[in-house]
């Protein structure tokens, strides 16, 4: 027994040493990501998907094992986010491309720039909005009812005391738990500043959903008067938050390094002043992604059409990147004068028009 | 009145009983913010977007959101959506559906009859599209039915309560420079509201029809999604709501024997102002009366109607009586003591309180049959609806001129007594000196509880109104502080009134006392002895003018 023990224990030792090490120079993202639910194509909930889903961590894998139902709503989440995020870069340099493997994002996410911050703070948002709508549809049946203790709810039963908290409360619990198990598992045996950077993010894209939330009240009072009004918050549509998320991203802050407790700014005379979860934060200097660089995954912006007479990022000039533009003659053929009936059916004619497509060089 | 307790009632006494009603009122407040949870509770649900594949249209179907029997659910209703193009589904086979209410805490809600009624309002999701735009003024109509079921019944066994084609316009706004993608910007639509909950659970059914000869659902964009925000009262609120009417009911109640014993033991006939705060003192225990505790065991769906209309009564009542006092307490040559003096104000009353009554029967009367009608959605009834709240604010308007004229008068020969005063013997000085303080002891009451009802109201609107994100740890529930507060109030009020305005029985006794002119004493001797008071009053002031 004792020989046993002694001779399989420098083995595992040894294998144990490996996994530090791997674990540490590992760059997690470029395996898989969890944010891979959102581009694969499994449709129902198998028995084994939690455990043969590349990319999960043991706690994504227990949340997803405790609540099947939850993954199609983070699916759903990650989808609609890596398609706002598509959306809302459809005119800049970098277009939110997807790379064709597990990691989703390909070379983007290895290093902490602020398309980065925005990749997690749309997805973490993501999450929120569709297990929120998962909730309200009772298609999640285990968001949970949050009463606030009172007294009286011992006889009666929370929810017929007092109603229900608000289901985005779930959603951005569940967010928190899901979203951020893959930084935070990792951040306890190394302060690694891109963990810190990758929570705060993911935090800001959940505080703005519960920023962005509508406030809606409605009267019932006597004959309906305002004497009593009831209000209640509900979710904004997803691309009002991608479009402010964006805004984030124009505005974001670079941190230092070194930052002990608390983030803090790079900027050396704007150190003190708190950083607070409505900021995206980065680290990295963006790359330059007018040129295509294959090894470090960027497309480059040859080849993308662009617009001429535009002053914005979708310019030809700023496009791009001052390389100028070819133009060529196009007949568009295009769908035109549609008559829409709700809820499914569309019939248009098509309209031939001649256009000058521009493409950078 | 000769004398009320009002007046002999010593500093000590009337400070005592002023903290007495006060610690009563704070505990009111209290348990209104510490006990009971929020008034109301707003439960959402998503609607699940069913597929009908039957080949004909089949009303009496039900679709339903979850469990056994759910509906084949669309995930999209985009029209390139996979599943639409292969089937070809048309309009007519898509069902929004709702289980009302959703699940938690992964088991199903119920309902239960102590959330008393129910509002239910939608929201429509509108997708913007430049290729689709919104018509202007569109008119959504819902083919919409309302089923319900109990717990321990068959799972589909769902039966019908309620089922309508309703119309509703579509006020959607959409921000400038938001383009395609866009949610519209709609407003909230009634769908129904039930005065009674006696069932578990409720299902909704909605269609949208499209109608090309009539016009409608064709210009209403692309609705991607309906949800409904279901209002209903707490549980916890209604328990401490009952109980708190409990308690005031049997207050009032007893009060108002006791008044009336007293006033009996008077050997005269009531006079008009004792009258009507007897009535007062009724209609406040008839709107205390917790009748709702019934609806715990039988279903009364006009529960919601006959509350509005023992609330207006009290209004209307309550004014009534503050016209009449103002009146009595005028202090001029006139014959008062009739009820028919005060016909221009009554009139008025009654005037604003029939046209709120149709309006009331309208809205929630019609709602009886027909749960999905609501008066403000057509043209017609918001102008009818309108006409009517219009003409009660005239009347309202009308009264309070009255009253401030009224009140303007009292004040005026309240000034004009007052100057005289010292001139007077002592005795027709304590007569006017009770009479000036009487009114404005009263005139104090009614403005301190008006003033905390408009300030509690709006600190409860201010407060149910504001972002209130995150700040759950604050124990005090503000608005039903305000509604347990400013209803206690107003039966701290009415008790108030009774008793301190109820006669007393040592005014004779100390009149006899009152060294006064042996004249004086006759008359004021016989003041109980005659038909009217006031008559008695006329006398004396006829004899001030002879002075």
């Amino acid at each position: 027994m004792t020989m046993k023990r002694n001779s399989v224990e420098p083995f595992l030792c040894f294998a144990r040493f490996c996994l530090f090490i791997w674990i540490l120079i590992s760059p997690s993202h470029t395996f898989g990501n969890w944010m891979y639910l959102g581009v694969s194509s499994i449709t129902a909930p198998r028995d084994n998907i939690c455990n043969n889903f590349p990319g999960l961590v043991d706690q994504q894998k227990s949340l997803c094992l405790q609540n099947p139902q939850a993954l199609r709503g983070v699916r759903e989440g990650a989808k609609k986010a890596i398609y706002e995020c598509q959306a809302q870069f459809s005119s800049e340099r970098w277009n939110c491309t997807l790379s064709s493997n597990y990691s989703v994002f390909g070379h983007v996410l290895k290093k902490g720039t602020r398309e980065t911050a925005f990749i997690y703070s749309i997805l973490s948002a993501g999450v929120v909005h569709s297990v929120t709508q998962a909730c309200t549809a009772g298609n999640l049946t285990t968001c949970t009812c949050d009463v606030s203790a009172r007294e009286g709810e011992h006889t009666v039963e929370g929810w017929k005391w007092g109603g229900c908290s608000d289901n985005v409360k779930y959603g951005i619990e569940f967010s928190r738990q899901f979203v951020d198990a893959s930084e935070s598992t990792r951040s306890e045996k190394s302060e690694n500043i891109r963990n810190r950077m990758n929570l705060h993010n993911n935090e800001v894209g959940r505080k703005i959903v519960a920023e962005l939330m509508k406030f809606r009240c409605r009267c019932h009072g006597v004959s309906g008067s305002c004497a009593v009004q009831t209000c209640w918050k509900s979710l904004s549509d997803f691309r009002t938050i991608g479009e402010t998320l964006k805004q984030k991203y124009e505005a974001p802050i670079r941190i230092a390094r070194r930052s002990l407790r608390t983030l803090k700014r790079a900027e050396k005379t704007k150190r003190r002043v708190p950083i607070s979860y409505t900021e995206l934060v980065y680290v990295h200097r963006s790359p330059n992604y007018c040129r295509a660089n294959r090894k470090r995954g960027i497309l480059g912006t040859k080849g993308r059409e662009c617009n001429k007479t535009s002053s914005g990022s979708d310019s030809c000039d700023l496009l791009c990147c001052g390389r100028g533009y070819n133009t060529q003659v196009v007949r568009l053929v295009e769908r035109c004068e549609c008559k829409f009936i709700w809820c499914c059916y569309v019939k248009c004619k098509t309209c031939e028009t001649l256009l000058d497509k521009h493409t950078c060089k | 009145m000769a004398g009320v307790v009002l007046e002999n009632l010593s500093w000590k006494k009337l400070i005592i009983l002023g903290v007495f009603l006060l610690v009563l009122l704070i505990t009111f407040f209290l348990v209104g913010g510490l006990v009971a949870p929020k008034p109301s509770n707003v439960v959402t649900v998503l609607g699940t977007k069913c597929y009908d594949n039957g080949k004909k249209l089949n009303r009496s179907k039900w679709f339903v959101s979850r469990g056994i029997h759910k509906c084949e659910e669309l995930q999209n209703l985009d029209p390139t959506d996979e599943m639409i193009v292969n089937k070809s589904i048309t309009e007519k086979q898509v069902v929004f559906s709702f289980w009302l209410p959703g699940p938690r805490g992964g088991e199903e809600r119920k309902m239960t009859p102590l959330f008393q009624n129910m509002l239910a309002v939608l929201q429509v999701d509108i997708e913007h599209s430049d290729k689709v735009p919104l018509s202007k003024n569109p008119v959504l109509q819902l083919d919409v039915r309302l089923g319900a079921r109990d717990e321990g019944d068959d799972e589909d066994d769902w039966k019908q309560i309620a089922s309508s084609v309703e119309d509703r316009n579509l006020q959607c706004t959409l921000e400038k420079g938001k383009g395609e993608g866009y949610l519209y910007d709609c407003e909230l639509l009634q769908l129904f509201e039930l005065g009674s909950i006696s069932n578990h659970y409720y299902l909704v059914n909605i269609r949208l029809p499209v109608n090309f000869l009539k016009g409608y659902n064709v210009g209403i964009g692309k609705v991607v999604d309906i949800s409904i925000h279901l209002i209903h009262q707490n549980g916890g609120f209604t328990i401490v709501w009952m109980s708190m009417k409990s308690v005031l009911f049997v207050m009032v109640l007893s009060l108002l024997i006791w008044f009336w014993r007293r006033i009996m033991q008077l050997g005269r006939p009531p006079n008009l102002l004792e009258r009507t705060l007897f009535s007062l003192g009724v209609v406040m225990s008839i709107l205390d009366c917790p009748i709702e505790l019934l609806q715990l065991g039988v279903d009364i769906p006009f529960m919601l109607l006959l509350n509005d209309i023992r609330q207006g009564a009290f209004y209307a009542m309550l004014m009534s009586f503050w016209v009449i006092f103002a009146g009595e307490h005028i202090m001029d040559q006139t014959e008062r003591n009739r009820l028919s003096l005060y016909w221009k104000h009554l009139s008025a009353i009654i005037f604003g309180s029939i046209c709120l009554f149709v309006f009331d029967m309208c809205e929630r009367g019609i709602q009886l049959k027909n749960p999905f009608f609501s008066i403000w959605v057509t043209s017609a009834g918001t102008k009818l609806a309108l006409a009517f709240i219009i003409l009660a604010g005239i009347a309202a308007g009308c009264y309070f001129l009255f009253l401030c004229y009224m009140i303007f008068c009292v004040m005026k020969n309240i000034s004009a007594k007052k100057a005289s005063l010292p001139t007077m013997s002592q005795l027709r000085r304590k007569y006017y000196l009770g009479v000036i303080y009487r009114f404005r002891f009263l005139m104090m009451a009614t403005l301190v509880c008006a003033a905390c009802t408009v300030v509690f109201f709006i600190m409860s609107q201010l407060n149910e109104g504001e972002w209130r994100w995150g700040d759950e740890d604050l124990s005090l529930e503000f608005t039903s502080a305000f509604f347990t507060g400013v209803f206690g109030m107003w039966n701290i009020y009415v008790c108030g009134l009774l008793s301190l305005y109820a006669p007393s029985h040592k005014t004779v006794v100390e009149i006899d006392s009152a060294d006064g002119s042996t004249e004086e004493n006759v008359q004021l001797t016989q003041l109980p002895t005659t038909p009217s008071e006031t008559s008695a009053l006329q006398a004396l002031t006829s004899k001030a003018a002879q002075d």
